[in-house]
Order: C-alpha cells, then sequence, then structure tokens
C-alpha cells in the first residue's frame, strides 16, 4: 500500500483520464478479438460440432458420437491422402530449408549482382499455385514436356514419367512445392543473415576460426527463431495445400495425390458428406496443433529463461 | 471551376451507365416477375443456349437472372446453393440431377410444378424413367433439359484404314481393332487419367458386357451380388484392357484434349459422351461422317442417358409465375430444337423434330425409341444419374484404384465395390 500511494493519489486527481488511458486501448481491441473469437474459434468449434452429427446434404444438429471418425479410418482414400501429406510435409520442409539456407549463405558472400539474383529467386513466390501447378503439369507431362524434349535431343532412352506414375506422382508435387517456397525461405535466412552481429564474427575470426566453422558455430545457431518461423509456416502450408495438387496433378492418377484438404473439400461438397468432410477438418487442425505445440513450448520456454538470465 | 467541371464528367459517366443498364432492363420490360436460375453452364455454347432461353422468356414478359457459376462438373455451383440456402436466399430454379433431386426434396425446400406438368402433359411427353427422376413423392418438382447419351464410341475412320483395322462391332473384333492400331503405332484410344472419364468408359463397357438388367441391379439397386459378382469382374477385366490400349501419359489432360487427339488422327477413338461432338464440329470434323459414332459394342445394346434438369424452389425471391414460366418454355419444342442443337444432346420431350440435327444424333434418337421400347434405358452412374454424390464418389474411388493398380485383380476389384457403396449408401442415408 506504500508504495502504491503515489500512484493512486496521482489517479485520483485526473481519475477519469486515467481510467480512459488506461481501457482505451482494450476497447478499441474488442471489434477484432470478437471478430477472431466468432470467426475463428466459433466456426473451429462449429466444424467439430459437425464431425460429431450425420451431417450429410446440409448440416445437421443429429448427434452420432464418433462414427464419422470410425469411417474415415475405414476408408482407404483417406490413409492415401494422410501418407501422402507424411511424405509431403516432410520432403517439403526438409528440402525447402536446405535449399534456403544454401542459397542465403551464398548470396551473403558479398557476391556481384546481388539485386538480379534476388528478383530471379523471389520471382517464383509472386505467382500463384494455380499458375505454378499448370507450369509443372506441362513440363513434366511425359509426352510433352521435359521427357520429349530430352528424347527428341537424342536420349532416346530417358524416361521421367513421375507424373502419370501413380507411386512417384507424389513427388512431383514435392517438386513444384519448393521451387516455390524455397526462394522466399533464401530470403528468410539472408535477413537473419544480415542481422547477425558481424563483432562476433570477427572476434571469432581473430581466434582463429575458419569460415565453416564460423558458420556452423556461430552463424546457423544463431539463426535458430529464423529456422523457427520458416518451419511453422512452411509446416502449415504443406497441411493446408490444395490448389498446387489440384492445378498439378488433379489429385491423380486415380486419388494417388490426394492430400487431406483435398479429402476434406471432396467429401464435405462434392460428394453431400459435410460430417466426414468436418472430421478430415477436426483431424488436420489437431496435426497443425500437435506440430506446433511441442516448438512454440520450447521457443517460449526458451525466451522465458533468456530474460531470467 | 474544377470541381464543376468533375461534377459534370461524374454525371455524365452516371448518366451514360444508367442508360446502359436501362438499355438491358428494356430487353426484359415489361415484367411481369423475375426467376433466378442457379447453373454451371458457363461454356460458349452452353452460355449461348441460356441466351436463348433468356431471350424467350423475356419476348413472354418474364426475367430470367442467369446466375452462372463457373467451376467443372458443377461442385461450385452446389456449394454456391448450400450457402445460398443457409443465409435464406434461395435461388428459383438450381441444376441439379439424378437422385439427388430426390435428395433435395427432404429438405422441404422444392417447389411443386404438377401445374405445368399437367398443362403440357409431361407424362405423356417426357420418356417413362426421365419423367420418373423428375419427380417426388408423386410431384413434379424439377423440369429436364435434355438428354445425353453416354455409351458412344467415337472413331477416326481414316485412321483405322491407315492400319488396317476393322470398323468393330463386338467386344472381340474392337481387340482385333485396338491390336492392330497399336502394331501401327497409333495411339489406340485416346482418353484415361481423369477418374471421371475412366468411370465414362466403366459406364459404356457396364451396359455393353452386362446388358440393362445387370446395369440396373448394379448401379440403381446397389444389389451387392451384382455389384460383387462374376459379370461386374469382367467388366473391370475389360476395362483393363482398355487401359492397355490408352495413352500411358495421358494423365491429367482433359476431355477435349483427347477428342482433339481423335480427330487429329494422332489417336484412333474415345469412350465419351455425345458432348464431344461439340470439340469435334469445332475441329472442322462432322459427326458421323469423319467421325464415325456407335454404341460401345458388346453382346448388349442398351441407352445410358444423362439428363440436365433445373429443380424448383419455393420461398425465393423469384416469382412463382416466372419459376412456372421457365419450366414451361425449357420444355418448348423451340427451346428444345434450339438448345439441344447446340449442346449435342437429343431433345427429351417427344415430338420434336430432328431436322438440321446431325447423324449421330439423329442414330441417338433411334436407339434411345428402341431402347425404351426394351426396357434397356438405364441413368448413368458415372453423370450422377443413378446414385447420390457419396455413393458415385465410393464407386470412382474403387474403378480409380483398379484403374492405377495393376495388381489390383478385377474380382477384388467387385468385392470393394459392393461394400464401399454398401457403406456410402448407409453414410448418406442416416
Amino acid at each position: 500500500m506504500a508504495e502504491s500511494s503515489p500512484r493512486a493519489a496521482q489517479a485520483a486527481a485526473t481519475p477519469w483520464r486515467r481510467r480512459l488511458d488506461r481501457w482505451l486501448p482494450k476497447f478499441s481491441l474488442v471489434p477484432s478479438g470478437l471478430a477472431s473469437l466468432i470467426f475463428i474459434y466459433g466456426f473451429i468449434a462449429w466444424t467439430i460440432w459437425l464431425s460429431l452429427t450425420n451431417s450429410s446434404l446440409l448440416p445437421t444438429n443429429n448427434f452420432a458420437g464418433l462414427r464419422e471418425y470410425k469411417v474415415l479410418f475405414q476408408l482407404d482414400i483417406w490413409w492415401v491422402s494422410v501418407i501422402n501429406l507424411a511424405i509431403f510435409g516432410i520432403l517439403y520442409v526438409a528440402i525447402c530449408l536446405a535449399i534456403g539456407l544454401f542459397l542465403a549463405i551464398m548470396l551473403d558472400q558479398k557476391i556481384r549482382a546481388e539485386g538480379w539474383l534476388r528478383t530471379i529467386y523471389l520471382y517464383p513466390l509472386a505467382l500463384s499455385l494455380i499458375v505454378t501447378g499448370v507450369v509443372w503439369k506441362w513440363l513434366l507431362n511425359p509426352s510433352l514436356g521435359l521427357e520429349h524434349v530430352v528424347q527428341s535431343l537424342g536420349w532416346t532412352g530417358f524416361s521421367f514419367d513421375w507424373l502419370v506414375n501413380p507411386n512417384m506422382a507424389i513427388y512431383t508435387v514435392v517438386i513444384a512445392a519448393v521451387w516455390q517456397a524455397s526462394g522466399f525461405v533464401t530470403a528468410l535466412f539472408l535477413a537473419g543473415l544480415r542481422g547477425i552481429d558481424s563483432s562476433i564474427i570477427k572476434a571469432a575470426q581473430i581466434d582463429g576460426a575458419s569460415l565453416p566453422r564460423v558458420y556452423f558455430s556461430i552463424i546457423i545457431p544463431s539463426l535458430r527463431p529464423v529456422f523457427f518461423s520458416a518451419i511453422i509456416l512452411l509446416v502449415s502450408l504443406a497441411i493446408k495445400s490444395f490448389d498446387l495438387v489440384i492445378a498439378l496433378t488433379g489429385g491423380g492418377p486415380g486419388y494417388s495425390t490426394w492430400l487431406p484438404a483435398i479429402f476434406m473439400y471432396n467429401f464435405g461438397f462434392n460428394r453431400g458428406q459435410i460430417g466426414l468432410g468436418a472430421a478430415a477438418a477436426t483431424l488436420m487442425m489437431a496435426a497443425v496443433a500437435l506440430a506446433m505445440l511441442p516448438m512454440l513450448i520450447a521457443e517460449l520456454k526458451e525466451r522465458r529463461d533468456g530474460r531470467t538470465h | 471551376m474544377r470541381n464543376q467541371s468533375i461534377l459534370r464528367k461524374s454525371v455524365t459517366i452516371g448518366l451514360s451507365v444508367a442508360a446502359m443498364t436501362v438499355g438491358g432492363v428494356a430487353l426484359a420490360a415489361p415484367s411481369k416477375g423475375s426467376v433466378s436460375v442457379l447453373n454451371w453452364w458457363t461454356s460458349g455454347s452452353e452460355a449461348k443456349s441460356m441466351n436463348v432461353l433468356q431471350q424467350m422468356m423475356a419476348d413472354k414478359g418474364y426475367k430470367m437472372i442467369n446466375d452462372a457459376v463457373s467451376g467443372g462438373g458443377g461442385s461450385n455451383a452446389r456449394t454456391v446453393l448450400k450457402s445460398r440456402i443457409q443465409s435464406n436466399n434461395l435461388p428459383g430454379a438450381a441444376q441439379i440431377k439424378g437422385p439427388e433431386i430426390q435428395q433435395w426434396c427432404t429438405t422441404g425446400l422444392t417447389m411443386n410444378i404438377d401445374k405445368v406438368a399437367k398443362q403440357q402433359n409431361w407424362s405423356k411427353i417426357l420418356p417413362g424413367p426421365v419423367a420418373k427422376g423428375m419427380q417426388c413423392n408423386g410431384h413434379y418438382v424439377a423440369v429436364p433439359f435434355n438428354l445425353h447419351r453416354i455409351n458412344w464410341l467415337w472413331i477416326n475412320k481414316s485412321v483405322m484404314q491407315k492400319a488396317g483395322a476393322q470398323m468393330p462391332t463386338d467386344w472381340d473384333s474392337l481387340v482385333a481393332a485396338l491390336k492392330k492400331l497399336k502394331s501401327a503405332g497409333i495411339t489406340p484410344i485416346a482418353g484415361g487419367g481423369d477418374t471421371w472419364q475412366v468411370a465414362t468408359e466403366f459406364d459404356a463397357i457396364a451396359i455393353a458386357t452386362g446388358g440393362a438388367d445387370f446395369y440396373r441391379k448394379a448401379f440403381v439397386d446397389l444389389d451387392p451380388s451384382a455389384l460383387s459378382g462374376d459379370t461386374m469382374a469382367k467388366v473391370f477385366k475389360r476395362l483393363r484392357t482398355i487401359e492397355q490400349y490408352e495413352d500411358q501419359n495421358g494423365q491429367g489432360l482433359s476431355w477435349n484434349h483427347d477428342t482433339g487427339e481423335v480427330v487429329q488422327g494422332k489417336a484412333a477413338m474415345q469412350i465419351m459422351g455425345d458432348w464431344a461432338k461439340g470439340e469435334i464440329t469445332n475441329d472442322n470434323a462432322t459427326p458421323g461422317k469423319e467421325i464415325a459414332c456407335m454404341a460401345f459394342p458388346g453382346e448388349h445394346n442398351g441407352f445410358v442417358y444423362n439428363t440436365d434438369s433445373f429443380e424448383m424452389f419455393k420461398s425465393s425471391h423469384s416469382d412463382k409465375n416466372a419459376q412456372y414460366a421457365f419450366a414451361r418454355t425449357a420444355l418448348s419444342p423451340k427451346f428444345q430444337r434450339k438448345f439441344n442443337m447446340a449442346k449435342g444432346s437429343i431433345p427429351v420431350r417427344e415430338g420434336v423434330s430432328l431436322k438440321g440435327f446431325d447423324a449421330c444424333a439423329k442414330q441417338s434418337q433411334k436407339d434411345f425409341t428402341a431402347a425404351e421400347k426394351n426396357n434397356a434405358l438405364v441413368p448413368s452412374f458415372s453423370q450422377d444419374m443413378a446414385e447420390n454424390g457419396a455413393v458415385k464418389g465410393a464407386i470412382f474411388d474403387v474403378i480409380a484404384k483398379f484403374y492405377n493398380d495393376k495388381s489390383m485383380t478385377p474380382e477384388a476389384a467387385a468385392k470393394a465395390m459392393a461394400s464401399q457403396a454398401k457403406q456410402a449408401k448407409m453414410m448418406s442415408q442416416m
């Protein structure tokens, strides 16, 4: 009480002004807070509820327990989608990080024409995923694109038919997605690299550390927050991937390149099985949460620890 | 001064915009009421046909609002319809086909149009199965526009000659021709890849192999013994044969690309519904002349049909009289001729002259009449005519899996079809 008494006295002097100062920022946040409460969390809750009903053509409120989930787990096409997401997600994130980091380090060597190069590697990001998909669809089609061109150049034994091969088609999605996103990851890493205090590096060099040593022991570890945001971005992009697959393979051959997002759209809207679609959506959200939570916790813990030092 | 000139300019622009709008409305005035029509007919000839309908209604004083939503096969339009229902903004009529007509009827939102049906005597002028498909609990709720035939085989005659192949008459002669074409270095069949295209092929093979009774038992009644039996296994076996003669790199190429391949002579045949005719004429060939048309050959004759239709909704913002007029005009002989000539289908109502239609349409009409007499008229499962979306999707999944997984046996595929169709049926009925 003794500590806060001067502050209280001040508040008493201009009570209205004080109170307004304290509440105005909070009031101004209310509309957007309400909006996100309804349109994000409200609809998440509604989707979870729908996944527990037997909604078919239109949403209904007939509770059906976990029936939709049971059916979902029996469907071959759901498991194909999940396995595809695992293959696609892991390769996409790993390759994007590797290429992004490599290109960023190369670009950081104070080379000439960096502005030019930056335009080139950022360019794919400016294209929509639909365009990327269509372009790669023609490039990878065996009778029109790469295979045809190489064969007509004389290498008649050359074969690259992943796009039409049900076992390999998911990897063509990885190729196109990596092409699209790795430039963006490069930009993230480059920004991170530029933000590192050069005096630390100079100090290490004075101590006689070699360049690879400097990178592995100082620079890459200090890019940790960049890794964190890049992975979060890429994982969520991977889980909600939809348009690229639609444009590139149409989900085919057959349903061999389906991803959970395509499953959700197709069952929910085209096939009139809203309950199943909602169950798929709920599981997708759970997957995002599961992927993010450990990382978020680790990151927050790290920050709190950092503050106490 | 400057402000004044800006004002004057904006007034002029405003007036000219208003004038243009008035010009547009003048076409429809005097208005006896309006009807909004939700559809997915956005391609050139289809949009033109809708304009014809709009004009014909305007001539009688009704305003038709063409709410076209683009997107293949109508999946976007379906989503729009659902969201409009949720927000209580129902269209007067929406493009809905097959068993979905009955599915929507159970929501209690559909409108009874028995009055128009009586006036035009629909029970007489419409083919039995089609008329039945437009009803719900004994009342007409939807209006049919056309009749497409699914089980067609399109053949480039000159390519066949070049390869020394005979025109097929039954399954064995078809396989012999395919062999000859392949050894001559020509792609025997354009197509494959897209699941709906494969399903369309399966549709044609199924009626040619098993006949109408088998087809109905399997795809309309979902009889487990028909779905998993020997005949179905035979249909799958034949699909495997067809697959082996198809363009192995065809994945992801659209059906009209494939039709183009046939017209240009890069491929010899295509199994596709009669909307392929539009592409054939676009490429300066004549259906029935350079490109022969025949029912897909096999042991049985039959007619697998696909009917586009519009279901009417009550408590929409449309006027009832305009909704009636829409249904009436759609089935008028004049519109039926104009519309179906452009779309490649045949008139759904009887007593419409086929003068000016191409040879394949005339063949279609002849086969249709014969099929109706012999009870060999069946609704196409691949075009949403026999089953609802859930069951159709389940059948498609099995066909796609079999087509792409060369190790799957026809027997296993037939068994999977029976169990998955049953499950989907159960799910969508509850």
